[in-house]
């Protein structure tokens, strides 16, 4: 019976929040998004509990005794409602965004910059025409690209068609995410889709 | 003139709730009535086929659900058809997310629907839930895999897990799968995971983030990736396993083919208005 | 105690932090390392916390809706309602995992979550339809590459005609590749001095005032 009443739920909540589309902005619909943000909200309070019990306090209780402070310190985060000590608030966000800085920028330079940059030394010799071609293509669209945000030289004569060529690379590539776009988004739709059909009307018609 | 002038401009300014049936009937039909249009393969998911058959049975494979509902779509079919891939290989999953839900999709959406004959749950796979803290927690989970998850998803001990007994940290993974719908992305598992502790990484990506990610495949950075529904069809084709993302690409290339019609349409509505404009002025 | 106010205590934190991170990542000093695991694990801890400030503030805003006697003060006592459902459920053992935490999930949340995502295709369709118009030879670019690359990923691009696929894999493989490493190492660059900037105090929009 749950299961039934759970698939009712299911449909009539997609089904509310699809009706902003074609009929407008209702009723309906709004149930269904002020519902969304409740559980969502839901969600992350039982989330957060479950990982401070596992992080922090088991592990006090199991002998651990030092993390009391990280605790203590965690439940400053909440005094950015209060006025008079909204500041403390400030600690932990800063090591939150200290130790994010750090691991993410060690590797970079590696990761994003050194490793890219040698992989754009393809052959152009040595390989059949076509491919010398397309990695002196690769090459072009990554020079100007790059040389179309540099700012630091005026971009006359020559160097702005060098610059004009980058723009058109930058369309390559925006054009290219326009297009991935389009499948982002209709995957999403189809899913939904799906279950209203086969999993919601198919068995409710009899159909297969 | 006048009245074709008037005719463009309705065209150009159509009701867009007309577009908005338009697309769910172009969606539904193929639903309903699959035509089964054939997938090519990529260089790019052969790249990951190739890469999963040739592990050893028994490796160690990360596998990040780092999606939440809302990407379920998109990811949960590549995510399926991976999992199944490592289980039909023999090979033992560990799965985490970054989300707050992901742990919990794979859970309800992808282990019931694995056919896993003899698997147990500790031995054969296991899943560490949720890591809080972004790029940081999985920085922390790398190094030491228990210091941020001491429990896994069903709160057991992780120490009391057999599969988990020799495995310590990222340098035991043989090979990391990230399906990620924002952050943690592979950016992330690259920096923390690939070129931190060696360990090769696959991609299962939203078809909206394969511009970016292309770069690091060509750098050989990333092993392979999928590109979202149309790189899971292509991986249920591989495996032999056709399912969900096979039935659901018909419906994708009608979408896109009424797209691209609309967006001819009004490009040709603004020439043959600008034209006929022209022509009064003269 | 102004001392405490100090934004001088906030990049220190920062630059320490940070500091640390980068330095073991390059060199293994095995106390260091275990002091930078530490900051990791208590950096997962305050995320957790503030995993609830979402909460809180749906509480607030539904609280002073309620007060003042707003038009949407129901549905914001309807979203607290459904909220405190979620959270009940989920503490039920085993912690959120109890039969009835995963069928509000299954039923509730999943759905609309992914339906709310999945509206963009209506608003993306007729963006496309009503706004995408090659007006200049960039916009014409874009629209034919874009048009490759849709009937790459499509099916139906192959059974149009088989040279749409090949061409939009080649120029995947090539100009876009260029100008997306462009792109990357552009930002990757700007990442690494926004960073700094932090780490060093001069962003005074994370540090305060």
């Amino acid at each position: 019976m749950w299961g039934i009443l759970g698939n009712w739920i299911n449909a009539i909540l997609t089904i509310a929040i699809i009706s902003f589309a074609v009929p407008g902005e209702n009723i309906f619909y709004r149930i269904a998004e002020y519902i969304m943000i409740g559980v969502t909200a839901g969600y992350a309070v039982v989330q957060g509990i479950r990982v401070v019990l596992n992080l922090g306090i088991s592990p006090m209780m199991g002998g651990q005794a030092y993390m009391l402070l990280p605790i203590l310190l965690g439940l400053l985060v909440y005094t950015r409602f209060s006025k008079q000590y909204g500041y403390l608030s400030r600690w932990p966000i800063a090591l939150m965004v200290g130790s994010g800085i750090g691991v993410s920028i060690r590797a970079i330079p590696e990761v994003d910059i050194m490793n890219q940059i040698k992989a754009s030394f393809l052959p152009i010799v040595g390989v059949n025409w076509d491919v010398a071609v397309s990695n002196i293509i690769l090459l072009i669209a990554l020079l100007s690209t790059l040389f179309y945000f540099f700012m630091t030289v005026e971009q006359k004569g020559a160097l702005r068609q060098i610059s004009v060529v980058g723009r058109y690379s930058l369309m390559i590539l925006f054009g290219a995410y326009w297009g991935s776009q389009l499948m982002t988004r209709s995957t999403m739709f189809i899913g939904r889709m799906s279950f209203l059909i086969k999993d919601f009307l198919f068995p409710l018609l009899g159909l297969g | 003139m006048n009245e074709n002038k008037g005719i463009f401009d309705k065209i150009e300014n159509m009701n867009v709730r007309i577009i908005y049936i338009l697309i769910i009937i172009c969606i539904a039909i193929p639903i309903i009535r699959p035509v089964g249009l054939p997938i090519q393969i990529s260089e790019s998911t052969m790249s990951v086929y190739d890469f999963i058959e040739k592990l050893p049975e028994g490796s160690v494979v990360l596998v990040g659900f780092e999606t939440g509902a809302a990407g379920w779509p998109e990811l949960g079919p590549q995510l399926n058809i991976f999992m199944q891939h490592i289980f039909d290989k023999n090979l033992k999953p560990i799965i985490v997310s970054g989300n707050v839900d992901g742990a919990q999709l794979a859970e309800m959406y992808t282990i019931p629907q694995m056919n896993k004959p003899g698997k147990v749950y500790g031995k054969d796979w296991v899943n560490l839930g949720y890591i809080a803290g972004g790029e940081s927690g999985i920085a922390a989970f790398a190094s030491s895999i228990t210091s941020i998850t001491p429990r896994d998803y069903f709160n057991t001990p992780v120490e009391n897990l057999e599969m988990m007994k020799d495995i310590k940290s990222a340098a035991d993974f043989k090979l990391a799968i990230v399906c990620s719908w924002g952050t943690p992305g592979h950016s992330d598992y690259l920096r923390q995971y690939t070129t931190n502790f060696g360990v090769p990484l696959i991609v299962g990506a939203q078809t909206t983030t394969v511009p970016g990610l292309v770069p690091y495949y060509q750098s050989k950075q990333v092993v392979g990736y999928t590109s979202g529904l149309r790189g899971a069809g292509e991986y249920e084709v591989l495996t032999h396993h056709p399912g969900y993302a096979v039935a659901s690409l018909d419906a994708a290339s009608s979408y896109h083919l009424v797209v691209f019609v609309l967006i001819v349409i009004g490009n040709l509505a603004m020439v043959a208005k600008r034209f006929t404009t022209k022509k009064e002025v003269t | 105690m102004s001392f405490l106010r100090s934004r001088y205590i906030n990049v220190a934190i920062i630059f320490t932090s940070a500091f640390l991170m980068i330095f073991t990542y390059f060199f293994k000093v095995q106390v260091l390392s275990d002091a930078a695991t530490l900051v990791q694990k208590t950096v997962s801890l305050f995320a957790a916390f503030t995993l609830v400030l979402g909460a809180m503030n749906l509480t607030l805003i539904a609280y002073r809706q309620v007060q003042k006697k707003a038009p949407t003060a129901p549905f914001s006592v309807l979203a607290i309602v459904v909220m405190l459902m979620m959270i009940i459920t989920g503490l039920i053992p085993p912690l959120m995992n109890s039969p009835q935490f995963n069928w509000m999930y299954n039923n509730i949340q999943a759905p609309t979550d992914s339906t709310m995502y999945a509206m963009m295709v209506f608003f993306v369709a007729s963006a496309c339809f009503r706004a995408f118009r090659a007006r200049s030879k960039e916009a014409l670019v874009m629209l034919v590459i874009g048009s490759f690359i849709i009937f790459t990923y499509a099916p139906i691009g192959a059974i149009i005609w088989p040279g749409l696929p090949v061409i939009g894999s080649w120029i995947e493989k090539y100009p876009m590749t260029g100008a997306s490493r462009g792109f990357s190492i552009g930002v990757a660059l700007g990442g690494l001095g926004i960073g700094l900037r932090i780490m060093l105090g001069r962003e005074k929009a994370i540090t305060g005032e």
